[in-house]
């Protein structure tokens, strides 16, 4: 904070505390009031933060903890913290559902979907955006038709379709279905971020003798990494939670995802909040390693896709 | 320039075809890593059949996926699960027979769905077996022939019973209810404040659009001898006769409802039973699943209930809500085996099957209560009482057996939609949480009823 | 640009792309338009050509406008707040403050927990005799609350959680937007004078308009159509209360045997959304 009379100011006959003493003295109180101010909005920020992480964070705790507390603790007073620990409810879970085979079998759905996904949207966003394609939105208003229809009457005549071209009850299916959820948003997003890279980029590459591809692949590619580790992050997300799609196209226990085995698990009448929180624990963990580890490329690519989308 | 593209589009397509089905082929031996999965069209020297299964009690799974192995390696035939939640059994099975991928064996608790499936030739009868077995040896109301067969083996009775605290009972000295004022004084009688907050309520019933609630919270009308629908598929509950007891039995159920617990609007099955295994409640309703939960979550007081049937008004009847499970074989080239598979698991399986929870799967066929292996198991035998109370139920003719989905002149779908409707349910919810006359309640709910039901006549 | 090597790279680079959409949206949309034609019980059974017959009776039918009705409380609400709170939170997250970038992926968290397990979280934090909402109720001396039993409070429920499941998608396209004002912006704002609110509205806003357009484009569309939620949630009830477009099609659909109607429904809800969009494209033009 500048002070607003420099030291050259001081008067020789002032006298600390006169009422009567030259503007100086006010520059020390403005000094101290202003700090005293400053302090109020660090705390202000400082509360204010607080009350949006436990307001954001509390409830994904309140899962975690539940999980894990013995029953008596769980339905009797609150606490924060739990006093005993039981893996009880994790336990149940894996000795009387499916729960191993039906997390590989989710892993391996949404980590085809990804790259699928991946695979398909790059060169549809880079063509889209560096190209003037007649009938641009047309496509893209159709790839937005996905979200605009109930999934339930999608995903029956989705089912037919596989039907006929031998592919029902697989998780290959599966992956193909999520693909077309996954597939309008990643281009969307990629598009956004494709736009903010100027052409020039491709065009000094092209100069010092790459050609297109090249210069797509060696070029764009890796400068778009925060926006592909976006669509990698939704595409895991909407494949990993998709419920609707598994539900029709599944057709054997065997082959079914977690969403779907939580699905029965609740179904099954005598359910109770422990193992329900369990199993949300074990769905949402995937999910939380992999933010952790991502997430500052996930909030760039988002902001940047949004911006310019 | 269009046309050559959807030209090329075409031609790629069928290309990527044969390099789906090879796709589909590595899938699904990705798919297939663990027990029990087959890609289907890989197998064509064996059968493999494909049964939709709606018990998902994990006990049960078990057993079935223990007796599907031991009927591969007596016969070679494979038999595949599809474990689904009761409600979506239906499109699931009707889904794979549009696509042409029907499932070779059907498991549904509707008899209107499977009637629906019968009369569009979806199913294969199964006569013969009921034959085999003696139709007379069946219980009542599990058996519906049509077109002179009978579609479905009827393999339980899910009667929805009352429970009541026989120590709270006895506490507060009151008998099992045998009236509607009777049944509102003992769940009073069974409200415990404790440092000003409720400890005990008095009963549980559902309201929420539901299953459950269509299920437990109405064979108080049976009872009383009330047809929903009348014999020529009108709505009668606004009739001159039945108006007057409709609106009789909202008073009563808001009576009830003064006793029961917050959350009731989003309670379902779970509820029932944990509220009354957490002793929240004295009154709750369901089948023999709640004795299996007591057993298992709250021991003490597996001694400590009696079972009832839903009194009426005035003490002259009483009623039981009715339910039913059945397999079917459904048409495909399977059906032979799929037959075969059955009468195996009837005749070799039941009991085993019945025991994963002896006292909920109540059966269908005189024979079976007389079998040792079903009258020796310890929990039968514990729960004598309760066992022979819900015995009983198959023979005696001063307890009505009723339901909202068969109702009219002969079960169909209409039923069915009646059920679906939830027009019942959403009639309690106006009576409690939007507090409307039950005149009007009446009236609201037969209105819709009409609606729902006249599309079709 | 439109050489032959491109045609060829532009194609490529298209057609699996095109194929997908064409094969998983196109023709299963195609489809539930041409069920919404016929009467059909279930899946099995026949369907009977009745041409537009559906299409009518959904639109003669209260229930569907009042579902109609539902839908637009529940997104307009639901985006309003969540743009309302995503500014808030962008602006007060816009701070310095230790821990900065730890509180942003706390903030985002809501957003990757799957819609089912939001819903049953707040299932168990809300549930009326040991959810830890009720108990920290209690603890104040209120009564238990019956979230779910009343029209009014259930369409709140749904609003709230869809809210913050949600808006940290908000919250950070915002946060991007601000960071791109200078900060001296501000300080100078703040020496001339200006108090927060004016600050707010005469920097913040403006800034943030042409994501804000986006967003309520993308978060609308979403919204109208979700699902989930309302199903995991209340199935639509109580008495119908919360049941919107996708919840009444499904019912329709799939629980009242009447396929066409279901359809009929779903193909309304979707000509709906698109005319909305189209409409709001008008009013606020991207480059796109």
């Amino acid at each position: 904070m500048q002070q607003p009379f420099g030291e050259e100011m001081q008067h020789p006959y002032a006298i600390p505390g006169d009422a009567n003493a030259w503007p100086h003295t006010d520059a020390k109180d403005e000094l101290a009031r202003s700090q005293v101010r400053l302090m109020w909005r660090k705390a202000r920020t400082y509360l204010l933060v607080i009350a949006i992480a436990i307001y954001s964070f509390l409830p994904i705790y309140w899962m975690f903890v539940s999980s894990i507390r013995p029953p008596q603790e769980l339905f009797g007073q609150p606490s924060l913290v739990p006093k005993s620990f039981t893996l009880e409810y994790f336990n149940v879970l894996f000795e009387l559902t499916n729960f191993p085979v039906n997390f590989m079998n989710s892993l391996i759905v949404t980590v085809l979907t990804t790259i699928i996904t991946l695979f398909c949207a790059i060169p549809m966003a880079y063509v889209l955006t560096r190209f003037q394609i007649k009938g641009k939105s047309i496509l893209t208003n159709i790839m937005l038709g996905a979200y605009m229809f109930p999934p339930m009457l999608l995903a029956i005549p989705l089912y037919a379709i596989f039907v006929k071209i031998h592919l029902d009850n697989t998780l290959l299916s599966l992956v193909l279905a999520h693909t077309t959820i996954t597939l309008p948003l990643g281009v969307w997003l990629l598009g956004g971020f494709f736009k903010t890279l100027p052409f020039e980029i491709e065009q000094s590459a092209m100069i010092d003798g790459c050609t297109r591809f090249q210069a797509f692949r060696l070029v764009v590619l890796p400068l778009s990494l925060p926006g592909l580790v976006t669509v990698s992050i939704f595409s895991f997300l909407l494949s990993w939670t998709d419920y609707t799609y598994a539900l029709m196209l599944i057709a054997s226990d065997a082959n079914k995802t977690i969403p779907i085995g939580l699905a029965s698990m609740l179904g099954s009448y005598d359910i109770r909040w422990g193992e329900i929180m369990a199993g949300s624990t074990i769905i949402t963990l995937p999910l939380l390693v992999i933010f952790v580890f991502l997430s500052r490329y996930f909030i760039k690519g988002l902001a940047a896709g949004a911006m310019k989308g | 320039m269009r046309e050559k593209l959807g030209e090329k589009l075409f031609s790629k397509m069928v290309s990527k075809r044969s390099f789906l089905k090879k796709a589909g082929a590595a899938a699904g031996v990705v798919g297939a890593y663990s027990v029990g999965a087959p890609f289907v069209h890989a197998q064509k020297r064996n059968v493999t059949l494909r049964f939709l299964n709606q018990e998902t009690d994990p006990g049960t799974i078990k057993m079935l996926n223990q007796s599907f192995e031991e009927y591969k390696s007596k016969t070679g035939v494979t038999v595949i699960m599809d474990s689904v939640p009761s409600t979506d059994a239906f499109i699931k099975l009707s889904t794979s027979i549009r696509a042409g991928q029907p499932y070779d064996i059907g498991n549904l608790l509707f008899i209107g769905d499977i009637l629906l499936l019968a009369e569009s030739g979806n199913l294969v009868p199964m006569t013969p077996l009921i034959d085999e077995i003696g139709r007379k040896d069946f219980g009542p109301k599990v058996l519906f022939p049509s077109k002179g067969e009978i579609w479905d083996y009827p393999y339980d009775y899910n009667f929805a019973t009352l429970y009541y605290r026989t120590d709270w009972l006895e506490k507060n000295k009151i008998g099992i209810p045998n009236t509607w004022d009777e049944v509102v004084k003992a769940s009073r009688s069974f409200m415990v404040n404790k440092d000003g907050r409720p400890e005990h309520y008095g009963a549980v019933f559902p309201i929420a659009s539901g299953g459950a609630t269509n299920w437990l919270s109405f064979a108080w009308l049976w009872a009383e001898n009330i047809k929903l629908l009348g014999n020529d598929w009108s709505v009668m509950i606004d009739s001159p006769e039945t108006k007057p007891k409709m609106i009789k039995f909202l008073q009563f159920f808001r009576e009830l409802y003064g006793t029961m617990p917050p959350s009731v609007p989003q309670a379902a099955y779970a509820e029932m039973l944990s509220l009354f295994a957490t002793e929240k409640v004295g009154i709750s309703t369901y089948s023999g699943r709640l004795i299996h939960h007591l057993e298992r979550f709250a021991p003490t007081l597996a001694d400590k209930y009696v079972l009832g049937a839903y009194p009426d008004m005035n003490g002259q009847n009483k009623a039981i809500n009715h339910g039913t499970d059945s397999w079917m074989v459904v048409k495909t080239k399977n059906s032979d085996e799929s037959m075969k598979f059955i009468s195996w698991f009837v005749k070799e399986k039941l009991i085993d099957f019945y025991s994963t929870i002896i006292l909920h799967y109540q059966p269908t066929r005189f024979s079976i209560y007389e079998d040792p292996r079903w009258f020796n198991h310890p929990l039968v035998k514990k729960h004598s009482k309760a066992v022979e109370f819900t015995k009983s139920l198959l023979t005696r003719t001063d307890i009505r057996i009723d339901a909202i989905d068969q109702q009219g002149p002969k079960v169909d779908v209409r039923g069915g939609k009646l059920f679906e409707s939830f027009v019942m349910p959403e009639m309690l919810q106006s009576l409690v949480l939007r507090k409307t006359d039950p005149i009007a309640c009446v009236e609201e709910a037969a209105a819709k009823m009409r609606k729902t039901i006249q599309k079709d006549t | 640009m439109n050489s032959r090597n491109h045609r060829w790279l532009v194609f490529g680079f298209l057609a699996p792309g095109i194929l997908l959409t064409f094969v998983g949206i196109v023709l299963p949309l195609l489809y539930a338009v041409y069920l919404s034609l016929f009467r059909l019980e279930s899946f099995v059974g026949v369907p009977e050509f009745v041409g537009l017959v559906n299409y009518y009776d959904a639109l003669t039918d209260g229930r569907f406008w009042r579902a109609t009705y539902n839908g637009f409380i529940y997104s307009l609400a639901t985006i309003a707040l969540q743009v309302v709170i995503g500014i808030l939170f962008a602006t007060i997250l816009n701070e310095s403050f230790k821990g900065k970038a730890f509180i942003r992926g706390l903030v985002v968290l809501p957003y990757i927990l799957p819609t089912v397990v939001v819903t049953l979280i707040w299932g168990w934090l809300l549930d009326g005799n040991v959810g830890l909402i009720t108990s920290i109720l209690h603890s104040l001396g209120l009564p238990a609350i019956d979230w779910m039993s009343s029209p009014a409070t259930a369409m709140m429920i749904i609003i709230f959680v869809s809210t913050w499941t949600w808006t940290p998608f908000v919250t950070v396209c915002f946060l991007a937007a601000l960071q791109t004002v200078p900060e001296d912006l501000y300080a100078a704002a703040r020496v001339d004078g200006t108090t927060a609110i004016q600050r707010f509205f005469y920097i913040t806003i403006p800034v943030v308009k042409p994501v804000l357009v986006v967003i309520v484009l993308m978060r609308g569309i979403w919204t109208f159509n979700k699902f989930d939620v309302t199903w995991l949630m209340t199935k639509g009830g109580p008495v119908e209360s919360t049941e919107h477009i996708p919840v009444l099609a499904y019912v329709k659909a799939f629980t009242l045997f009447d396929i066409g109607n279901g359809a009929a429904i779903a193909t309304l809800g979707f000509i709906m959304l698109s005319v909305l969009v189209w409409l709001y494209f008008r009013l606020f033009p991207t480059e796109d």
